[in-house]
């Protein structure tokens, strides 16, 4: 028979990288443009830059043209390309109170200072699909676009910052204050600098989570809601808008605004005892790039549900949920197992022989007693 | 730029044409390799100990040998001469695709000789013929850690590990015995270095492990995805766990010889013929089996 | 970066690798400028800013490694990496970090800067990983103590410190913890 050869697998994979782009060039459509993937699939974009860890929607755009919409693949270019760019400094914090909103909701409360701007969202759409966008009618477009912007009033008043719900809880003495002493970070953790260790900082767990892939987060924390694990969450606040991104100046080391980014954060809310035996509420925080409303509130629960004192669930073990979140190294272990095993199965069939012998061995010599 | 166009490249690449392609040498940023370097050598200041460190990205996906990419890019110089195998072989997808990528962005000679290497990266395989303290293997690691198999607590086994504590894998061992009449692991054989760590070295068959005993190479284990560094030093012992009365014992390949080359002393791979009847045997080593088969005349 | 310099921390690890894993072994580092292989170049393609030191006996070398590293000051005890500027600890080799049970790698590498290195026979006698049998290494230019010392912090295996010498010549020798310190 023909033995594989050895240098063959150099053309096979060329070829294969060939067939893969091919795919998607095939068609008669004509090629996509990075701007209407940036435009009209924002959402993937938006997902795609989280877990990617990267905020940068043309490359992102690139990236899920590339890989034929395939988000994780996208999200692992993203990543890649990071790793090649240098590193400059860390930004300075800020407060999402500097946030221009464009969505901001609570559960909590019915009316909060500043209202409930609902926002461009998916929510209260009825799930029909629409036929009507099956054409690619421009008139259509344009008259759509007119009658969104026909007899608005004029004079709305829009506030330039939005108060945080939580603040209000905070001052009336009904938040427990999350960073206790023992736990004050003296120096923030990188997680992209040095590993995770266990139990991993705050500032570690929250990085590790802002670049958790969504549906693996999703998964963990419906888990909690629907009962495994003792967390009973309310939404406190939701709020989506524009960040603005500050950098100490390179030469006076004054602050300076740089750009700003798009941002979901989610503030969860649920009841602990404090350590003064005082029952409070406790918070849980998500924050990711872009508009990604189950991410953010997966994570706020995650980062309640993991700093459980006592955990109940894997939701609430923290070594759990923060080794099995990143979808690019989840992706590419679950793709690792294509590749070729063939030395390790063949020890292992050897193993297996040899265990099956012994077993038959046995299996006859007790036959044999039980006859005597 | 596209894998499939660095793949289109030819062998012959050199330094300064990854320049032009806008990569530094190696890859990764200096920070990212310092780290490693770190790693390294307190790795190898304790031999079997796995050492944490921050692991980058690479365009190569987790679970492709990242970990052991980022420690040869870390140490390579452009004059080395790397040799990259996937379950022996050179040819095979994981090693075409790695040893692409380092030459593109370091420049160096590729061999598919064992002996004129002096870098080899390897998935799951110690070649053949015994390497030299000239040389260095880089292996590539999926699951660093030993005890995962009777502990999935990272903070678990690291106590484990802190105070020697490893009754609980002697146990798991000794069941194995009783079930089955022996121990069962395959690859990823435990062995116990320097006296010290039990470690997992790898999934090398057993073949294979008695190669890393008092060798003359130093060997460095690289697991990207789970971020741990670990080393074994030439000269040091490494035992693999076995009991009085059941001893460790590598596969059994007696009767049997590569179809190619003829070796009776090398590990084969078992090879099902298109029928699904027939069985033939070739050496796992493809490198190895290339030389012998030049000399060997059938 | 510059593509030279990346080339030349690649070239200077691999000397120092081959250190380590032959402890006792006497290296020539590699040579870049006229004036042969410094400090500087050797903990250069270690030590970045995400690592701290501290010189023993030397302010002026303090401030040429903190703008050739971009790596923080420290105390000798919290810092990851101690440069014994004239073969000596002073004493203090033991309360410098010898990291813990689960995390011995946090243990700090001491560099000692010696008079010179040599492989003769009559110096002290290393065995252990790394050692074919047992190797002898000669050092001019270390404080009589220092090795005592280095038994006792290295005496709680896999905790303590490893050291790295560098004589006038540009040779380099390893002890890491592992290794046996014997007496000729």
């Amino acid at each position: 028979m023909g033995y594989v050869a050895v240098k063959g697998g150099n053309e096979a994979i060329e070829k294969a990288c060939q067939l893969f782009a091919y795919e998607r060039t095939k068609g008669q459509s004509p090629p996509l443009g990075i701007d209407q993937i940036r435009e009209q699939l924002y959402l993937a974009i938006d997902r795609v830059m989280g877990e990617g860890s990267l905020y940068a929607p043309d490359l992102a755009a690139l990236a899920i043209k590339q890989s034929a919409g395939d988000t994780f693949e996208a999200s692992f270019m993203l990543r890649a390309f990071r790793a090649t760019q240098q590193r400059l400094g860390y930004s300075l914090p800020v407060s999402t109170e500097k946030m221009r909103v464009v969505r901001r909701i609570s559960s909590a409360f019915k009316d909060i200072p500043g209202g409930q701007i609902l926002g461009a969202t998916s929510d209260y759409t009825l799930r029909l699909l629409d036929f009507d966008l099956l054409k690619n009618d421009e008139a259509r477009r344009c008259a759509f676009r007119e009658k969104v912007f026909s007899n608005l009033p004029t004079d709305a008043e829009i506030p330039s910052a939005f108060p945080k719900v939580i603040s209000i809880l905070r001052r009336e003495g009904l938040l427990a204050d999350t960073i206790e002493a023992a736990h004050k970070e003296s120096r923030l953790s990188d997680i992209t600098r040095q590993p995770l260790a266990f139990p991993a900082s705050r500032s570690a767990s929250l990085q590790a989570l802002a670049r958790g892939e969504t549906g693996g987060m999703l998964a963990l924390a419906y888990s909690s809601m629907r009962g495994y694990g003792n967390i009973h969450p309310t939404l406190g606040e939701l709020r989506i808008g524009y960040l603005p991104l500050t950098m100490p100046h390179p030469v006076t080391g004054k602050p300076y605004v740089v750009g700003e980014v798009k941002v979901t954060e989610a503030e969860v809310l649920a009841r602990m005892q404090g350590s003064d035996g005082v029952p409070r509420f406790s918070l849980g925080y998500g924050l990711c790039f872009g508009q990604n409303e189950l991410k953010a509130i997966s994570m706020a629960m995650l980062d309640r549900c993991t700093r459980t004192e006592k955990p109940s669930s894997p939701v609430e073990d923290q070594e759990f949920v923060l080794y099995h979140i990143d979808g690019i190294e989840a992706m590419g272990f679950c793709n690792h197992w294509k590749l070729p095993h063939y030395v390790d199965f063949l020890s292992d069939l050897d193993r297996l022989r040899k265990a099956q012998n012994l077993a038959r061995t046995r299996n006859l010599s007790e036959n044999a007693d039980a006859d005597v | 730029m596209l894998m499939y166009e660095w793949l289109q490249k030819d062998d012959e690449l050199r330094a300064d044409k990854a320049q032009t392609a806008g990569y530094p040498f190696g890859f990764m940023d200096d920070g990212a390799k310092k780290e490693i370097r770190r790693s390294i050598l307190k790795a190898v200041a304790i031999p079997g100990y796995q050492a944490p460190y921050g692991s980058r990205e690479m365009p190569i996906a987790r679970g492709w040998g990242t970990g052991g990419i980022q420690i040869t890019l870390s140490i390579v110089k452009p004059d080395d001469i790397l040799k990259v195998i996937d379950q022996g072989c050179d040819g095979s997808v994981n090693a075409v695709n790695i040893k692409k990528f380092v030459a593109m962005v370091a420049g160096v000679t590729i061999t598919t000789d064992t002996t004129a290497a002096t870098i080899i990266q390897t998935r799951h395989r110690i070649p053949e013929e015994r390497m030299t303290d000239q040389q260095i293997l880089v292996l590539q690691v999926p699951y660093p850690e030993a005890l995962r198999e009777v502990e999935p607590s990272e903070i678990e086994t690291r106590r484990m590990h802190a105070e020697a504590d490893y009754s609980r894998m002697w146990l798991y061992l000794y069941e194995d015995i009783v079930n089955y009449g022996e121990i069962t692991i395959s690859y990823r054989y435990p062995v116990t270095v320097n006296g010290r760590y039990i470690t997992d070295p790898s999934p090398i068959p057993r073949w294979d492990v008695p190669k890393l005993h008092m060798s003359e190479t130093l060997f460095l284990f690289g697991a990207g995805r789970e971020k741990r560094i670990y080393a074994i030093p030439p000269h040091t012992t490494v035992a693999p766990l076995e009991f009085e009365d059941h001893k460790f014992r590598t596969e059994n390949f007696s009767g049997k010889a590569c179809t190619r080359c003829g070796a009776t002393d090398t590990y084969l791979d078992e090879v099902i013929d298109n029928a699904g009847v027939g069985r033939s045997y070739f050496c796992s080593d493809s490198g190895y089996c290339d030389k012998r088969r030049k000399t060997w005349n059938r | 970066m510059d593509q030279t310099s990346t080339i030349r921390d690649h070239t200077m690890f691999r000397v120092i690798l081959k250190g380590m894993s032959h402890p006792g072994k006497v290296y020539c580092l590699p040579v870049f400028t006229g004036e042969g292989p410094s400090i500087d170049d050797l903990l250069g393609c270690l030590m970045d800013n995400e690592v701290c030191f501290a010189v023993i006996d030397d302010r002026n070398l303090e401030t040429v490694l903190a703008r050739h590293t971009n790596s923080r000051q420290a105390s000798s005890e919290d810092a990851d990496y101690i440069i014994a500027s004239k073969g000596s600890t002073l004493g203090k080799l033991g309360g410098f970090k010898r990291g813990s049970l689960e995390y011995p790698d946090t243990g700090a590498t001491i560099i000692y800067l010696v008079e010179e290195l040599s492989e003769a026979k009559g110096g002290i006698v290393l065995s252990g990983p790394g050692v074919k049998g047992t190797a002898s290494l000669r050092i001019t230019g270390l404080d009589p103590g220092e090795l005592q010392l280095l038994r006792e912090v290295n005496s709680e295996f896999p905790l303590g410190v490893d050291a790295i010498f560098l004589d006038r010549c540009g040779n380099i020798a390893c002890i890491p913890r592992s290794s046996q310190i014997g007496v000729n």
